[in-house]
């Protein structure tokens, strides 16, 4: 059976051969479909059924418009009313993924840092590693959510959004930093912060075969 | 009335009646539904009934690969579909002889109703 990336990887492949219009109303679809709340599997079957019935009215001459209608947004509610939802347990293992995805990420990266420049070495608050971790499950809640707002509306939002999303992920860590109250500051070892980022590093290697099965 | 309006309380058992004589795919559902006279169905209104279908099982879906062209997932109706399916024909056959019994002896009242009219203004 194939696996969540393989419809993934094969869409992206089989979109290449719709036109620029199509494409773009057909983007907005699978904006929509992935950022709903259905079963995964589901909902990758379906985009790619879609995405073959269009290839096919594309070569009748065929437009998009032709095939999900003059309101595409309300056709897909549709459609998302009637896939089955997203159990919960995957639900949780999806934001287990992200939070130790970033966990990962910043350990490594402090890890490295801290070895290569010692001087740089700093005691870190508890606090904010905390605070550190609620945004790695925030930043990927409030992405989907944006993201099915931004289907189906202007090119231009969507770069603003994408934008402010972006900014959000470089500026917070800093004004975690700067405004939250540092309590419980403890000074880690740089090998210790490696090995819980390979540690991690093989957890995600292990859940992502469950997360997009 | 609209006609697609009147299209949608059928097209769950059309689509049922193609599927039972051959597994068939979504494009071609489309293609068999418009070329036996159902114009009128959106090429992209046939995927909420087969979702909804298929949740509640009357038909099953199999992927079938293939290396270069598409993937196409074939549709085939389950025991609870072929079920669904004779109950649609039955209910459809007293649906539509009631409805042209109405219509037709509608239509003949008239018929006699102008006939009236007309012989009158002779």
């Amino acid at each position: 059976m194939a696996t969540t990336t393989t419809y993934i990887q094969l869409n992206n492949d089989r979109r290449k051969k719709l036109t620029d219009e199509n494409e773009e109303i057909y983007g907005d679809i699978l904006l929509y479909v992935r950022s709903s709340n259905v079963d995964q599997r589901a909902g990758e079957e379906l985009l790619m059924e879609l995405l073959e019935h269009l290839i096919e009215a594309q070569d009748r001459r065929k437009r998009a418009v032709d095939v999900f209608g003059s309101d595409p947004k309300e056709y897909c509610k549709s459609l998302v009313d009637e896939l089955p939802k997203e159990s919960v347990p995957s639900k949780i293992l999806f934001f287990i993924y992200m939070f130790s995805y970033g966990v990962m990420w910043m350990f490594g990266t402090m890890g490295v840092i801290e070895f290569l420049f010692p001087s740089l070495k700093q005691p870190i608050a508890l606090s904010h590693l905390v605070l550190f971790g609620a945004l790695f499950i925030t930043i990927p809640a409030a992405a989907i959510v944006l993201m099915k707002q931004l289907a189906f509306s202007k090119e231009r939002s969507k770069q603003a959004a994408w934008s402010g999303v972006a900014l959000s992920i470089i500026l917070l860590p800093y004004a975690i930093f700067l405004l939250a109250p540092s309590t419980g500051e403890v000074v880690i070892a740089p090998w210790v912060y490696v090995v819980i980022a390979l540690l991690l590093f093989i957890g995600t290697r292990l859940l992502k075969q469950k997360v997009f099965d | 009335m609209n006609k697609s309006q009147m299209l949608k309380g059928v097209l769950e058992g059309c689509i049922l009646a193609v599927i039972e004589e051959k597994p068939t795919y979504g494009y071609e559902l489309y293609v068999k539904l418009s070329d036996q006279g159902l114009e009128s169905v959106s090429e992209g209104s046939i995927y909420p009934v087969l979702l909804r279908i298929q949740k509640e099982g009357l038909i099953e879906g199999t992927l079938v690969k293939s290396t270069n062209g598409p993937n196409r997932k074939y549709y085939s109706l389950t025991d609870k579909g072929k079920e669904a399916l004779a109950r649609f024909k039955e209910e459809w056959e007293k649906l539509a002889g009631s409805v042209s019994h109405i219509l037709l002896k509608g239509r003949s009242k008239m018929n006699g109703h102008n006939h009236h009219i007309h012989s009158a203004e002779q």
